[in-house]
């Protein structure tokens, strides 16, 4: 029986123009976003340097003593292939880390100076799909109960042999699924586009993650369906369902989540600038050099220090991020803004990637030193001695080598099961809105009186 | 007889639930982001007042002329209340004799995160990646559905009801009916506008650290004027579209969909065929062409011939006979005066070179953007954007012009450095304190500099410290403020009078359809 009225509805959807107007526009901006993200994509792949600037030469050897005292390094972040899902942070945040070899110095972004007079940054899928397609939810079941109670209909179909339960769930499953066949086609049109371009190589885990990506869809889309249903069973004609989830639309998608950057500034909990640098120039004071102090331990003072430094800016990014992610908190009340939050992880941009990418310089550099320390040791005219800052001397050795795969840096993207484990409560928190709405509209409409309501 | 049914409607607009809700949605929104923004404001004043502090400190700290850079701080806009604009811009620009400022070179590097703690950075640059919210954006989104809300069943309600027959019947005609009604929905939206700027005002007015002048005041006004023209552009559009639908809920759904194409659709796909159109070889010719450039710089210094310029040893009679400088002998300051003599004016024009390529990249940047924007204006939103940000200051053009006056000044400082680009205080200082002795408080760094380095190089390190900086008061200060009102009119005027020709077409429209409209 459920299947009748999924299979009615369905068709009724289908054949509707505002299906087809919602169909067109997020078919066609899906493909397009796909196709500028290919172009960009490209050319962001071509400028992404093979060798570390700064620290290995040309022929891939490194001079032992020079490096320690070479600052001004930088590794890159390497380009997502899935930006098109989620761009948000992918021309905003740093992607860039200078260091030298004993420490991560600053983080920046890299040079796209063109940005700046760019400011309409690139609407990718999880936008479109917070944006358009929750508004066809909408679209589909604002006048679903209202509409039939206002033209009678509703109490005909209660009186065949089908139950409340049913007919609501037939309604919500033909929504989403109409919705699907919107999302879905356009996913799979917009992924065959990508492979056809051919400039995005997308690895197992990538197709992995756009999977995932499509199913976390659906479960947000699926708390707009019911939304719309709830808007629908408790008022008394279609045009007041529709104001109804007009406001509730607008609140979800616009109102809460834009408020998220404001309400993080607002906190301001993040140190500033200027108690960064108090705190950078007070390191000196907490490693100290005294005169008699033996080379061997001024050394590792020094690197101490340095060691220290990187730490601070570690801590520091870590409170920034921090702040960001209170504003965040404040905003899941809205489906939209956990639907992002879970996409950003999922697909692993924004934030979550910068961490993720701080952490692989920082190991990257680790890796590196000690490999140069390694290979210092079997120099004998070298006194195994690395002084940061501090060429020349015979503290460390003169040779040059090639240090081997440490040298080359591999930025890698956040695997899925890492994005899966940090977006879990985003997750949970869509579950949960789909069943209190459906909850809701169900106890609800359980006790509805179904004859039409006079005066609509 | 329109300012009857004017009259009307506008009553039973105030009366209606809609009303309510909305004006309660939009008021709490235009407080909250307000308040915000007040307060970030006021809190940018601080800065930029700090900041110019710090930057005259730190001229006025300079010892020798090639490394003087002048920092001109850009006052942050009153109006940015109403558009914050875009938040990639930087809040200074440094002139100095060998780095001619240019739009590209100012504008990077705001996203850096690092321990150096320069003025320049904003407190938390991950801020940037939620999207800035200003109350322009509240009135471009919220209120223009508000509008939406107003018109949708204006036609299609009063026929559904049955009243609209009765309505004809009377002495007035469609069109009157019409802007009747039109006049009516957009008296009623100038309230929630008007509460939202009255909220401004009253938290600028309490506010214990802001004051304005009439000319802030008057752009208060125009943003004002300019959200209403855009307000009774999108009712012209929303009463036009509601005269094609059938039933009122379905209007509205349909209405809803037009606003998400003009709100959301035409900026994302405009931007997109502008990135599609996006002159892609410029940046690498101009990464090219400045690597040309350095080459040639780098050329010219090899071709310079140093036995012409030295040595010591040559000349027969010594101009700095008796001084001494710092960090340096007098040989060493006798053969870089001469170098210098011959390679600064080689570096300043290696500046000029250097920007005109810079220029030319960002002037087809600037090119290929107003294609972008003449792409996107059609949608009422984009136009409205343009106009607010053009009158607040906060739009790239201010600060392109904030960055020309820069220039303008990098000229006449250059004017009172280039005779002194010949003197030895270019790049070192007479030596007048032979007596240098350790204080208390460098004493543990003094000994341990001295076991290091030797008595004599301590002497010339501890000496810098010592020395008075330079004299600058004959030096013009920069004199760099934000683009004047009339300006800013001018900047804003095409976009406003290309919303005020789509109102004007969406009006004519809508009368041509009312005359047709059915009315069963």
């Amino acid at each position: 029986m459920l299947w009748t009225v999924v299979k009615r509805e369905l068709l009724d959807h289908l054949m509707s123009l505002r299906f087809s107007a919602m169909f067109v526009l997020t078919f066609l901006l899906m493909i397009t976003s796909v196709l500028v993200f290919s172009a960009h994509y490209a050319r962001e792949r071509k400028q992404y340097p093979q060798y570390v600037e700064g620290l290995v030469d040309q022929d891939g050897k490194v001079h032992l003593s020079w490096i320690a005292c070479q600052g001004g390094a930088a590794v890159r972040a390497i380009p997502s292939p899935l930006g098109f899902l989620f761009a948000t942070g992918e021309r905003e945040l740093p992607d860039q880390a200078s260091m030298a070899i004993h420490g991560v110095a600053s983080l920046q972004r890299g040079v796209e100076p063109g940005d700046i007079l760019n400011s309409s940054g690139g609407t990718d899928w999880t936008y479109l799909i917070t944006v358009l397609l929750s508004f066809g939810a909408g679209l589909l079941t604002y006048k679903s109960i209202s509409g039939e109670r206002r033209d009678g209909t509703l109490t005909l179909i209660l009186a065949n042999p089908v139950s409340r339960a049913t007919i609501l769930m037939g309604k919500y499953l033909a929504a989403l699924l109409a919705l699907a066949t919107v999302f879905v086609v356009s996913l799979i049109a917009g992924v065959i586009l990508l492979e056809l371009v051919g400039t995005v190589p997308l690895g197992a885990e990538d197709w992995v993650k756009i999977a995932l990506f499509g199913l976390l869809s659906m479960i947000f889309l699926s708390v707009f369906v019911f939304a719309g249903l709830l808007c629908s069973v408790f008022t008394r004609g279609p045009v007041l369902s529709a104001v109804a989830f007009l406001f509730a639309w607008m609140t979800l998608v616009f109102v809460i989540p834009n408020l998220g950057g404001t309400l993080a500034g607002l906190t301001g909990s993040a140190p500033t600038p200027r108690q960064i640098r108090e705190a950078r120039l007070q390191i000196p004071d907490r490693y100290t050099l005294t005169s008699t102090m033996s080379a061997d331990q001024v050394a590792s003072v020094k690197l101490e220090r340095e060691t220290a430094r990187e730490h601070l800016l570690l801590s520091y990014l870590r409170s920034l991020v921090a702040q960001v992610d209170f504003g965040r908190d404040l905003t899941r009340v809205s489906p939209a803004s956990a639907f992002s939050y879970a996409a950003e992880r999922i697909v692993g941009g924004g934030t979550f990637r910068l961490t993720h990418f701080v952490d692989n310089a920082v190991r990257y550099r680790q890796g590196f030193l000690q490999a140069i320390i390694e290979a210092d040791k079997n120099d004998p005219k070298s006194e195994h001695r690395f002084v940061p800052w501090q060429c020349g001397g015979n503290n460390f050795s003169e040779l040059t080598v090639d240090p081997g795969p440490a040298k080359m840096f591999r930025d890698t993207l956040p695997s899925a099961g890492e994005g899966i484990a940090a977006a879990f409560w985003d997750v949970f928190l869509l579950f949960l809105y789909t069943i209190i709405a459906f909850a809701v509209a169900f106890w609800r409409f359980a006790r509805q009186d179904v004859a039409p309501a006079p005066g609509t | 007889m329109i300012w009857h049914i004017t009259r009307k409607e506008l009553l039973v607009n105030l009366q209606s639930l809609r009303f309510l809700i909305g004006l309660v949605v939009s008021a709490l929104m235009m407080g909250i982001v307000g308040y915000v923004l007040v307060e970030d404001y006021a809190a940018r004043v601080q800065k930029y007042i700090a900041d110019v502090q710090e930057h005259r400190e730190a001229l006025a700290q300079t010892k020798v002329y090639s490394t003087i850079a002048v920092v001109v701080d850009i006052p942050p806009s009153p109006l940015s209340v109403f558009s914050r604009g875009s938040q990639d811009l930087p809040t200074a620009v440094q002139v100095s004799p060998y780095h001619v400022p240019s739009l590209i070179d100012e504008a990077g590097g705001s996203a850096s995160i690092g321990l150096s703690g320069t003025s320049s950075q904003p407190s938390n640059p991950l801020l940037r990646m939620f999207t800035s919210i200003d109350l322009g954006f509240v009135i471009s989104t919220i209120l223009s559905l508000f509008a939406v809300l107003l018109v949708f069943d204006s036609f299609s309600g009063e026929r559904e009801q049955g009243t609209l027959k009765l309505l004809l019947s009377s002495s007035a005609g469609r069109s009157h009916l019409l802007a009747g009604k039109y006049l009516g929905a957009l008296l009623t939206l100038a309230i929630p506008l008007t509460v939202g700027f009255l909220e401004v005002m009253i938290l600028w007015a309490l506010h214990p650290a802001l004051s304005f002048d009439a000319s802030v005041w008057a752009g208060v006004g125009l943003v004002y004027l300019a959200s209403l023209l855009f307000l009774s552009g999108f009712l012209a559009l929303a009463m036009f579209l509601s005269l094609y639908a059938k039933e009122s809920s379905s209007c509205l759904m349909y209405l809803l969909l037009a606003w998400v194409t003009v709100a959301v659709v035409i900026p994302a796909g405009g931007g997109f065929v502008a990135e599609y159109l996006r002159p892609l070889g410029l940046r690498e010719n101009m990464l090219s062409e400045s690597e040309r450039a350095s080459t040639e710089f780098m050329k010219a210094l090899g071709r310079i011939d140093y036995r012409q310029i030295g040595p010591w040893n040559n000349v027969s009679t010594n101009p700095f006979e008796g001084e001494s400088f710092l960090g340096i002998t007098q040989e060493e300051a006798y053969n870089r005066l001469a170098y210098n003599q011959k390679v600064v004016p080689m570096k300043f024009q290696f500046a000029e070179d250097r920007f005109r390529v810079v220029e030319s990249y960002a002037r087809a940047l600037r090119s290929w953007g107003r294609t972008r924007d003449n792409l996107i204006r059609p949608s009422l939103c984009v136009a409205y954007d343009n106009i607010v940000k053009a009158v607040a200051g906060t739009d790239v053009d201010s600060f392109d012009d904030v960055v020309r006056k820069a220039r303008l000044y990098r000229d006449m400082m250059m004017a009172y450095l280039r005779p002194r680009s010949g003197t030895p205080a270019w790049f070192t200082r007479v030596f007048d304190y032979p007596d240098v002795q350790p204080t208390e408080s460098n004493q543990k760094y003094w000994q341990s500099l001295i076991e290091k380095q030797g008595e004599q190089a301590v002497e010339k390190i501890l000496s810098w410290d010592r020395v008075s900086p330079l004299d600058l008061s004959a030096m013009p200060s920069p004199a760099v403020g934000m683009r004047g009102a009339a300006e800013r009119v001018e900047g804003a005027l095409p976009d406003a009078l290309f919303l005020f020709a789509l109102c004007l077409l969406f009006l004519v429209l809508s009368i041509l359809r009312v005359r047709h409209y059915p009315l069963n």
